[in-house]
């Protein structure tokens, strides 16, 4: 194929490459999409998550509002950033 | 839906049957479905997309252009150019059939341009020779 052509033409091409590559690989699987946050994004999402469950449980546990997921939330945020951070210097 | 498209001396497309349509603006491509809220936006050179009720596709390259949504169901775009094509590839064969026509009337417009203007030219020193010794140099 030549290199002729100006932007419209370019855009055309450039619909299809990308439909092509629609119908190769289709939809980018869940594990996919699990492993494009990486390692470092996980060692921070999940400590934050796991404090948000464990405050969940006990302040439904004691009926205490949200009294303990704040606090074991921001505690599990910086637990995630301090290993995170470990991680990174480890490397 | 009703999609519509116009360039500045014709109507390229009008469908009244669009499920959905997909367009590129400045911030990328975008989707838009029936009773879509009204919206008004510059769309780049680009490939616009839309899927009729029986399930059929149907592409439009168009160089810029401004698509509104009106009235939650009408989907208007005037663009300075547009190629309609059932496939890519078709629609790649028309663009590029479209631009080398472009080119050909160009180049034969500035050939004939350049003519014109030498024969204007030599009409003037023809006229002004007999006119005197200090102009025939």
């Amino acid at each position: 194929m030549t290199e002729e052509g100006d932007g419209m033409l370019r855009s055309v091409r450039q619909r299809r490459a990308r439909h092509w590559h629609w119908l190769r690989e289709g939809e980018p699987s869940f594990a996919r999409q699990v492993a494009q946050i990486g390692i470092l994004g996980w060692t921070i999402v999940l400590p934050t998550l796991l404090g948000t469950f464990a405050g969940r449980w006990v302040d439904r546990h004691f009926g205490t509002g949200i009294f303990w997921t704040g606090p074991l939330l921001l505690l599990g945020l910086a637990l995630g950033c301090w290993s995170a951070w470990r991680w990174m210097h480890g490397r | 839906m009703r999609l519509l498209i116009t360039d500045p001396t014709s109507v390229v497309a009008d469908y009244a049957d669009v499920v959905s349509v997909r367009a590129e603006d400045a911030s990328g491509s975008f989707g838009i479905l029936d009773r879509h809220a009204d919206l008004l936006t510059a769309l780049t050179i680009s490939v616009v997309q839309w899927r009729h009720a029986g399930g059929r596709l149907g592409y439009c390259a168009v160089r810029r252009g401004v698509l509104s949504v009106r009235g939650r169901n009408e989907i208007a775009i005037a663009t300075r150019q547009a190629q309609l094509g059932d496939d890519l590839d078709q629609l790649e064969h028309v663009v590029l059939t479209r631009f080398r026509a472009d080119l050909d009337t160009e180049r034969r417009e500035r050939v004939a341009a350049t003519r014109l203007h030498m024969a204007a030219i030599r009409q003037i020193i023809a006229a002004l020779r007999p006119a005197g010794p200090e102009l025939t140099s």
